[in-house]
C-alpha cells in the first residue's frame, strides 16, 4: 500500500481530551480529497507499528493543509495515547492517502448531518462543502461541554439556525423527533458512538424510511483479547498477535500487506480465509455464512490460542 | 524519450490511417491463450515496459493527431457525445487534473503544465493549444474540464458516479466507441450498463468488477483489456452512425479479409479521482489490420483459433456474424500444422 | 438474408425492468398509488389491501371518475396528475412509498418525476399492464411511445428501427438502433 510523508505543522489542544494536528507535504502537494475521507496514520509505539484511521476535518477546497483531530481514548491501545503525547510539530508521519467511505450523495436534497462527539470531525469537513455548494443542510452535535465539544463554538458561529447542539448536561438528542420531521428527498449522516448511530437508524426504521437514506460511519477501534498465533498456511510462517494488537496489525509488522481501508470490520476489504482454528467474528461485514470460510483480521481474533490463514 | 507524432491520417472516408512498424510492434495483442473466455480480467497499472502501451496511464502514440482530428470532428457533428451531468462537475476538474499532470510528466516535450495556486497555464505542442484558465471556474474553458482534456487526449472517457455500493456512468466523452450509446447510457448503473454483454454476467463477473472498482484508492489505478473487430479502421463505430457502418460488414470477403478487417483492442484505465470519489474509466483503442497482425506468425496463428472457436453468442455480440466466415478462412493460411483442430469436438 | 442480420427477438438483458404485483410496504407512512384508469381493475386487490392498512393512503387517477374504496384524486391528463403529483410529494416526507400501475411508457414517466422529487428507486414499486412502451431511436435521439413489436418506425426521422433487449431508466425506453444497415428506410412489411 502506498504512503507518503506528512510534516506536522502544528498541534494544538481543542478539548482537554482532543487534540488536533496540522499536516503538510513534505514535498509537493498533499493529494485532494472528498468530504468524509480518512488518512490511517503509521505510529510505533514501543516495538509495535500501529495504523489508525483518522477523518480528515479540514474544508477539501485547502491543498496546504490537512487536519485531523483525535480523541483521547479511555482504554488505548497506545494510537490516541501516541498522538497526544508522542508527536510534536515539525515531526515527519507516514500516512495512507485518503479513502472515503462516508462520502455525501448526489441526489438528496437535504442533508442531515448528526455528530456525536469525535463523530463532528468528518462532519467540519462536509459543512465546508455543503456550504460551498450551497446545499441545503443541517447539523445535529451531541457533546459534552468541555470535553467533548471541539468545534461548537465555531459551527455555531457559521452556521446560525442551521446548527443544533446538544450539551448532555442540559438536553439529549432526539433522533425520531429530527427526522420525522424531514421532507420527503432528506439523506442522514451519522457518525459518532454506536449507540447514537443505533438511535438513528431505529428512528429511521420506525418512520418508515429506506435504509439507504441513512448512511453512518463508526469510529471503531480493535477491541483487544487474548495473544494467539496466527499459522499462514502458504508462506509456511506464524505470527505471533499480542493482546492489543489487531492480526492485521500483526500481519503488517511481520512485512504482510493485507487490502484494507477501514480498520474497523465494516468495509469488507481485507477479508481473508481462514482454514484452522475457532474464530471470535467481531465485524459488522461477513454474512453467518461467509463467516465459515473467511474472517476480518482489523477487529476478529482467535478464540483458543492459534488459528490458521490462507496467506 | 519523445514519442513520434505523424500529421493527421483519417479514420473515415478514404481511411488513410496506417500503422508503422514500431506500432505494430508495441499493439496489444488480447489472447493469452488459444481461445478466449471471459474473466475478470483486472490488474494493477503498474508502469510496464518502457516504449510499450503499458509505460504510461495515459498513452500517446504516432496517431495523436489523427486521433484528435477524429474527435473533434465527431465532437462538432454531434455534441450529444460529451455529457457532464450536473453533480459531475467536480469529477470533470479531476479528470482534467489527473490527464494534464500525467501527460505533462510523461511527454514533457509535447506538454507543459504549470500550476500557480488555481492559476493553471497548459501548453499542448502538438496541438499548438496554449491555455490559462482557473482551476475551478468553468468559464475560463472553452468547453467543460472533461471535454476540453478529451478532445486532446487519446481514448474515450466515462466518468463513474460512486454511490449506493454502485458506479453509475453519469458522464462521458465518447467518440470511438465499440457500439455502445453514451447518450442512452447515461445515467445507468454498472451492471446495467454492461447488459448487453452476453454470459458474463451469469457468470458473476461484473459482480466481481464492481466490487473491485468500489474499493480503488487515489494512485493505485487498474487496467484491463477489451477486444472486438471492425471493418476498416473505423473509430467511430458507434450506435448513432450505424447506418453509415453497419453495411461494411457485408463487404468482406474470404480474399480481403485481411487488409478490410481491424483487430479492435481497448486498453481500458480505471482511476479513482480524489475530489469526486468518482471512478474514471479511460478506453484506450488500438486498431490494427489483421493482415499486419499475421506479420507476426505466433499471433497469426492464436487469432485463428480464437476466432475460430469463438462461441456463437460472443461472435454475436461483438458484431461478426457476417463476416466470421470469410475471416476464419483467410486466418486459415496461417495455422496449417498439425494440433489446429477445434479442441472441444473430440470426445472424451 | 436480410432476416440474419437482425437482432435475435429480444430477450431482455440485465438492464431490463422487472415488474411484480403490488403489495404494501408495512412499515411506509404514507402509500401513494399512481395509476392509469385502465389498470385499475388489475389494481383492485391492491386498492383493497391500501384500505386496511393503518397509515394514509392516496390514489391519484389518470382518468374518469368512479368511486374508490380510498381517498383518490382524478385527473382529466397528464399535466394535471404530474402537478397534482408534485404537490402530494412536497407535502410528504421520507417515509413515503409509491406504488404505480400502468402501461410501461406511463410508469417510467412518472417514475422519473417522482426521482426528481426525492424518491429512491427502492421506494418505488411498479405493476405493468399492456399497452404502449417507449422506444429511444439513438439516430435522432427522440424517445416516443409505441405498441409493441420488434421493429418499429422513428416517429421522428423515419428509420427503421430494431428494438434491442438495453433498457434505460433515465429515459424509461428500450434501445432502438437501425434494423438493417443496408436499407435503413425500409417500410414496414405488415
Amino acid at each position: 500500500m502506498n504512503t507518503l510523508d506528512v510534516v506536522v505543522t502544528s498541534a494544538r489542544m481543542l478539548t482537554p481530551f482532543v487534540r488536533e494536528l496540522t499536516l503538510s507535504a513534505r514535498s509537493g502537494r498533499l493529494p485532494a480529497f472528498s468530504s468524509g475521507s480518512h488518512i490511517q496514520l503509521c505510529m510505533h509505539t514501543g516495538q509495535r507499528e500501529l495504523r489508525n484511521a483518522y477523518s480528515l476535518v479540514g474544508d477539501p477546497a485547502d491543498t496546504r493543509n490537512w487536519r485531523i483531530a483525535v480523541r483521547l481514548a479511555d482504554r488505548s491501545r497506545g494510537g490516541s495515547a501516541f498522538i497526544h503525547a508522542g508527536i510534536e510539530s515539525g515531526m515527519t508521519l507516514r500516512v495512507t492517502p485518503p479513502v472515503n467511505l462516508f462520502a455525501l450523495h448526489p441526489a438528496a436534497h437535504r442533508h442531515v448531518l448528526i455528530a456525536g462527539g469525535i463523530g463532528i470531525t468528518p462532519m467540519f469537513a462536509h459543512v465546508a462543502e455543503l456550504l460551498r455548494r450551497r446545499a441545503d443542510f443541517t447539523l445535529h452535535y451531541a457533546y459534552r461541554a468541555g470535553t467533548s465539544d471541539a468545534y461548537a463554538k465555531d459551527l455555531r458561529e457559521r452556521l446560525g439556525s442551521r446548527f443544533h447542539g446538544y450539551d448532555a448536561a442540559v438536553a439529549r438528542f432526539d433522533a425520531l423527533r429530527t427526522l420525522a420531521s424531514q421532507p420527503l428527498g432528506t439523506h442522514a449522516y451519522v457518525c459518532g458512538p454506536q449507540s447514537l448511530i443505533d438511535a438513528v437508524h431505529d428512528a429511521a426504521r420506525t418512520l418508515g424510511w429506506h435504509a439507504r437514506r441513512v448512511h453512518a460511519e463508526a469510529f471503531v477501534a480493535p477491541a483487544p483479547g487474548v495473544p494467539f498465533t496466527a499459522t499462514l498456511v502458504r508462506s509456511e510462517r506464524c505470527v505471533n498477535v499480542a493482546a492489543d494488537q489487531s492480526l492485521l496489525e500483526a500481519l503488517e509488522s511481520a512485512g504482510i500487506e493485507v487490502p484494507n481501508l477501514c480498520r474497523g470490520g465494516v468495509c469488507g476489504q481485507c477479508a481473508t480465509r481462514h482454514l484452522a482454528g475457532q474464530i471470535e467474528h467481531r465485524d459488522q461485514f461477513l454474512s453467518d455464512d461467509s463467516r465459515t470460510t473467511h474472517l476480518m483480521p482489523c477487529v476478529s481474533r482467535a478464540r483458543g490460542a492459534t488459528l490458521s490463514l490462507d496467506l | 524519450m519523445s514519442v513520434l507524432i505523424k500529421p493527421a491520417q483519417t479514420y473515415r472516408g478514404d481511411f488513410s490511417f496506417a500503422n508503422s512498424a514500431k506500432a505494430i510492434a508495441r499493439f496489444p495483442f488480447p489472447f493469452p491463450e488459444d481461445r478466449y473466455l471471459y474473466s475478470v480480467n483486472i490488474e494493477p497499472a503498474t508502469p510496464r515496459e518502457p516504449g510499450s502501451v503499458y509505460e504510461h496511464w495515459f498513452d500517446i502514440d504516432e496517431h495523436y493527431r489523427s486521433e484528435m482530428a477524429e474527435c473533434s470532428l465527431v465532437l462538432d457533428s454531434d455534441p450529444r457525445r460529451a455529457i457532464v451531468m450536473p453533480h459531475m462537475q467536480t469529477a470533470s476538474w479531476d479528470a482534467l487534473e489527473l490527464i494534464m499532470e500525467n501527460l505533462a510528466t510523461d511527454y514533457p516535450d509535447w506538454f507543459t503544465l504549470e500550476r500557480e495556486g488555481d492559476h493553471w497555464r497548459w501548453t499542448n505542442r502538438a496541438l499548438e493549444i496554449e491555455q490559462s484558465f482557473r482551476f475551478g471556474d468553468e468559464g475560463t474553458l472553452p468547453y467543460s474540464p472533461l471535454e476540453y482534456i478529451a478532445r486532446q487526449t487519446q481514448g474515450d472517457f466515462a466518468l463513474l458516479d460512486q454511490r449506493d455500493d454502485d458506479l453509475y456512468v453519469d458522464a462521458g466523452v465518447v467518440t470511438g466507441p465499440a457500439d455502445w450509446s453514451l447518450a442512452f447510457d447515461a445515467g445507468m448503473s454498472f451492471k446495467q450498463w454492461h447488459a448487453p454483454v452476453p454470459l458474463a454476467h451469469q457468470m458473476g463477473v461484473f459482480e466481481r468488477a464492481l466490487k473491485y472498482l468500489l474499493a480503488l484508492r487515489a494512485g493505485a489505478p487498474v487496467r484491463r483489456l477489451n477486444w472486438t473487430l471492425t471493418v476498416h479502421p473505423r473509430l467511430d463505430t458507434s450506435p448513432e452512425t450505424y447506418h453509415l457502418w453497419g453495411k461494411d460488414r457485408g463487404t468482406v470477403t474470404a480474399g480481403n479479409a485481411g487488409e478490410q478487417m481491424y483487430l479492435r483492442v481497448e486498453l481500458q484505465l480505471m482511476a479513482r479521482l480524489p475530489r469526486s470519489n468518482a471512478v474514471m474509466f479511460s478506453i484506450r483503442t488500438y486498431l490494427c489490420s489483421v493482415a499486419d497482425i499475421c506479420t507476426n506468425a505466433a499471433w497469426a496463428r492464436r487469432l485463428h483459433r480464437v476466432l475460430r472457436d469463438l462461441p456463437d453468442p460472443i461472435a454475436d455480440y461483438k458484431g461478426m456474424t457476417r463476416y466470421r466466415t470469410a475471416l476464419v478462412e483467410w486466418l486459415g493460411q496461417f495455422d496449417r500444422q498439425a494440433g489446429g483442430h477445434l479442441l472441444h469436438s473430440k470426445p472424451c | 438474408m436480410t432476416q440474419a442480420l437482425l437482432q435475435r427477438p429480444i430477450e431482455p438483458l440485465h438492464s431490463a425492468p422487472r415488474y411484480a404485483e403490488l403489495a404494501p410496504f408495512e412499515a411506509a407512512h404514507f402509500h401513494l398509488l399512481v395509476v392509469q384508469h385502465r389498470a385499475i381493475e388489475a389494481a383492485a386487490n391492491f386498492i383493497a389491501e391500501l384500505e386496511k392498512q393503518p397509515r394514509e393512503a392516496h390514489v391519484l387517477c389518470l382518468g374518469t371518475v368512479s368511486p374508490l374504496a380510498v381517498k383518490a384524486t382524478f385527473c382529466a391528463n397528464e399535466a394535471d396528475l404530474a402537478d397534482a403529483l408534485l404537490r402530494v410529494l412536497a407535502a410528504s416526507t421520507a417515509g413515503t412509498r409509491l406504488y404505480l400501475a400502468g402501461d410501461e411508457a406511463f410508469i417510467w414517466r412518472i417514475q422519473r418525476a417522482a426521482r426528481n422529487a426525492g424518491l429512491l428507486r427502492e421506494q418505488i414499486a411498479a405493476m405493468a399492464i399492456h399497452g404502449a412502451r417507449s422506444v429511444f431511436c439513438v439516430h435522432c435521439m427522440s424517445t416516443h411511445d409505441y405498441e409493441a413489436g420488434d421493429e418499429v418506425t422513428c416517429s421522428t426521422c423515419r428509420v427503421r428501427l430494431g428494438v434491442r433487449g438495453h433498457f434505460s431508466e433515465r429515459l424509461g425506453a428500450w434501445l432502438g438502433v437501425c434494423a438493417d444497415a443496408d436499407q435503413p428506410y425500409a417500410e414496414p412489411t405488415s
